[in-house]
C-alpha cells in the first residue's frame, strides 16, 4: 500500500469532478431505445461508445419450461423432436463412435463467498434465470442409445455419476476424458459400455474454486489424439475479484495427453466454450462470451479461430485495442498485442455451444458451416440470443450472416421455455441441442428425408 | 446518524486507499460501508420523522438543523454513490465514486462546523 499524497490540487480536482458527475447522474438508469443489435454480426461489428450505469440494463426471462407437445420452432426444411426429456440441467453433448450420445448434466459449483453487496443481488437475479426445476441429482452424465435411429432412445441410463460440475467430454481410444470444473479426469471406456463404475484418474488439475465465476470447461482432443484443448473462463466479469483470481484463466489450455503437462495455448478469451475443429482448415475454433455492463450493445460475443500464442484482449481491451476503463493497472503492452476475433455474434447472446456440420442428414445449405447455441441475454432490455443460429462457411472462413435455425425458446410472452447450450451431431447427422432449463435434448433433422 | 456518517467517512478512506493501490479489497470495503451506512441512515430518517411528528423534538428554526440536514444530504449522495460502487473494478470508485464519497464527507464537515460555530447541539439528544 502506498502512502497518501492528497494535496490541495487533488481536492480542487475532486470538486471539479463533482460538478461533472452531477451531470452524469442525471442520465437515466437505462434507455428503452436500445439500438438494433443485428448489425453487430460478422467480421466488423459496430461498436458504440461504452456506457457506465448507475443501474445497468437487466432483463431476465423467467423460466416456465415446456408443456407437453410444446417445442422450439425450426426453419423451413427442418423438423425438431425431443430426443430425451426429464433430464437434470443438460449443458453439453458428446457422440461416441458407436452412436451413443452422452448428455452432460451439470450445475454451477456451490456459490462463491459474498464479497460485496452486489453479489447478493446478482445471485438472486441469476437464480431466476436458471430455475428450471430441481437440479438435485445433476452433475452426472446420461447415456442415450437409439439403436434403430428413429429419434427415440432405447436406452436412457446414468453413465457416470457424482461429478464436479462437468462440461467437456472427449474420447481418445479407450480413454474417456471428462472436464470437471476443477480437473480433467480420465476414465476407462470400452465400446458399448452403458455405465462407467471405475474411479477416474486426474490428468491435469484446472482452475476451479473458490470463486469459479465461469465454471464450464469445454474440451476437445486434437485429431491425432496426442493433445487436449480445454477452455478456462475468467473468474469475474472484468477483474472485480482482483487480478490475482485470474491466474491461468480466460484462456485455452493445451494439455499433453501422455503426461498431463499443460501450457496456455491462447489467452485473453473471457469465457471460451464450444471448442471445435473447423473441418476445411483444420483450425481450432471457439465461441466466446465477452464482458458485460458497458451497455446493451457492448461487447459483442464472438466466434473465432484460435491462434497459437495469440492474445485476444481480456481483460485489458476488447475487439483488438478498445481499452476497457474498468481495469487497473492497465497494460498498454498487452493491449498492443491484442488481436480482434474473426466473427461477431452480437452483444450478450451468450454463445455456449458450437458444432461444425459434417453430416449429410440436413439439407444442402447446412453442409458447410457452424451451428451456434446462444443461451440468451440478461444485460440488455430487449432479449438477444435464446436461439440456435447457423453461420455459413466457405474455404474455412465464415461467409455470410448468421441465420436463425432453431427459435421459440423464448415465448411471445417473453418467458423462457428453454435455453440452448451445447450442440453436437449424432451418428446420423442430426443436430442435437442441450436445453438446460428445459431439461430436454432436442434433435433437428431434415423435414423430407 | 453518527454511525451512518462514520460509515461514509470510512468509505472515503477506503476509496482513497483503492485509488492509490488498485487493490479490489478496498473497493469492496467501500461498498459494504456505503451499504451499512444506508441501512442505518434510513432507520435514522424513520426514527427522526417519528420524533418530529410525535413532537418529541421541537421544530426549532435556524442552524440547529444544519447537522441533520447535512446528514440527510450525505445520505442521498451516498445512495447514488452505492450504485456507482456496484460497478465492476476501477470505475466503481475512480473517479465518480471517490468524488461522491468526498462530497458526502465535505457536506458532513460543513454541517458539523456550522452547527458547532453557533453553539447549538440539542439535536444530539435524539440520536
Amino acid at each position: 500500500m502506498t502512502g497518501f499524497q492528497f494535496s490541495a490540487r487533488h481536492i480542487r480536482c475532486a470538486a471539479g469532478l463533482g460538478l461533472l458527475c452531477g451531470s452524469l447522474l442525471a442520465l437515466p438508469a437505462y434507455s428503452d431505445d436500445e439500438p438494433d443489435p443485428t448489425n453487430q454480426v460478422g467480421p466488423n461489428p459496430t461498436l458504440p461508445e461504452p456506457i457506465q450505469y448507475l443501474v445497468p440494463p437487466m432483463h431476465v426471462a423467467p423460466v416456465v419450461g415446456w408443456k407437453q407437445d410444446e417445442k422450439p420452432t425450426v426453419k423451413k426444411g427442418l423438423q425438431i423432436q425431443a430426443f430425451a426429456k426429464g433430464l437434470k440441467h443438460p449443458r453439453s453433448l458428446y457422440t461416441l463412435p458407436n452412436g451413443d450420445v452422452l448428455v452432460v448434466e451439470s450445475v454451477a459449483p456451490p456459490g462463491a463467498a459474498i464479497k460485496r453487496p452486489k453479489d447478493l443481488i446478482m445471485g438472486w437475479i441469476e437464480s431466476m434465470a436458471t430455475s428450471g426445476g430441481g437440479t438435485e441429482g445433476s452433475n452426472r452424465i446420461t447415456l442415450l442409445r437409439d439403436t434403430n435411429g428413429d429419434g427415440v432412445p432405447d436406452v436412457q441410463d446414468v453413465f457416470l455419476d457424482h461429478l464436479n460440475s462437468p462440461f467437456g467430454v472427449a474420447l481418445v481410444g479407450n480413454d474417456l476424458y471428462v472436464a470437471n470444473t476443477d480437473a480433467i479426469v480420465r476414465y476407462p471406456y470400452t465400446t458399448g459400455d452403458t455405465k462407467i463404475t471405475a474411479p477416474g484418474t486426474v490428468l491435469t488439475p484446472l482452475p476451479g474454486g473458490p470463486i469459479d465465476h465461469h465454471w464450464t470447461k469445454s474440451l476437445v482432443a486434437s485429431p491425432d489424439g496426442s493433445l487436449l484443448y480445454v477452455g478456462v473462463g475468467s473468474n469475474s466479469n472484468i477483474t472485480e475479484n482482483g487480478i490475482q483470481a485470474e491466474k491461468d484463466r480466460a484462456a485455452i489450455w493445451e494439455v499433453d495427453r501422455a503426461t498431463g503437462r499443460s501450457r496456455i495455448f491462447a489467452s485473453g478469451l473471457r469465457n471460451p466454450n464450444g471448442l471445435s475443429w473447423e473441418p476445411q482448415s483444420g483450425a481450432l475454433w471457439a465461441v466466446i462470451n465477452e464482458r458485460d455492463e458497458l451497455g446493451p450493445n457492448l461487447v459483442p460475443d464472438y466466434m473465432t479461430s484460435v491462434k497459437d500464442g495469440a492474445f485476444y484482449g481480456w481483460p485489458y481491451s476488447y475487439y483488438g485495442q478498445h481499452v476497457d476503463p474498468r481495469v487497473m493497472p492497465q497494460r498498454p503492452d498487452l493491449v498492443a498485442k491484442a488481436i480482434p476475433p474473426d466473427y461477431a455474434l452480437s452483444s450478450h447472446v451468450a454463445p455456449l455451444g458450437l458444432a461444425f456440420y459434417t453430416g449429410t442428414n440436413l439439407p444442402q445449405p447446412y453442409r458447410n458451416g457452424a451451428f451456434v447455441g446462444e443461451h440468451g441475454s440478461w444485460n440488455r432490455k430487449q432479449f438477444n440470443g435464446y436461439k440456435v443460429v447457423f453461420v455459413p462457411f466457405n474455404g474455412g472462413h465464415p461467409d455470410g450472416k448468421p441465420q436463425d435455425v432453431v427459435t421459440g425458446f423464448l415465448g411471445n410472452d417473453n418467458k423462457a421455455h428453454g435455453r440452448p447450450v451445447g450442440l453436437a451431431l449424432d451418428k446420423s447427422g442430426a443436430l442435437l441441442i442441450a436445453d438446460d432449463v428445459g431439461n430436454t435434448v432436442w434433435r433437428v433433422t431434415s423435414a423430407s428425408p | 446518524m453518527a454511525v451512518a456518517n462514520a460509515c461514509f467517512i470510512g468509505a472515503l478512506l477506503t476509496d482513497l486507499t483503492y485509488w492509490r493501490t488498485a487493490e479490489m479489497m478496498w473497493a469492496d470495503f467501500s461498498a459494504w460501508l456505503l451499504f451499512a451506512g444506508l441501512v442505518v441512515g434510513v432507520l435514522w430518517v424513520i426514527a427522526a420523522l417519528v420524533d418530529l411528528f410525535s413532537g418529541r423534538i421541537s421544530r426549532a428554526r435556524g442552524p440547529v438543523w444544519s447537522y441533520p440536514l447535512g446528514s440527510l444530504v450525505a445520505l442521498v449522495v451516498s445512495f447514488f454513490n452505492a450504485l456507482v460502487h456496484s460497478r465492476d473494478a476501477w470505475t466503481s470508485v475512480v473517479p465518480t465514486g471517490l468524488t461522491l464519497s468526498a462530497i458526502a464527507v465535505v457536506v458532513l464537515l460543513l454541517a458539523g462546523l456550522l452547527g458547532w460555530s453557533t453553539g447549538r447541539s440539542q439535536m444530539e439528544a435524539v440520536e
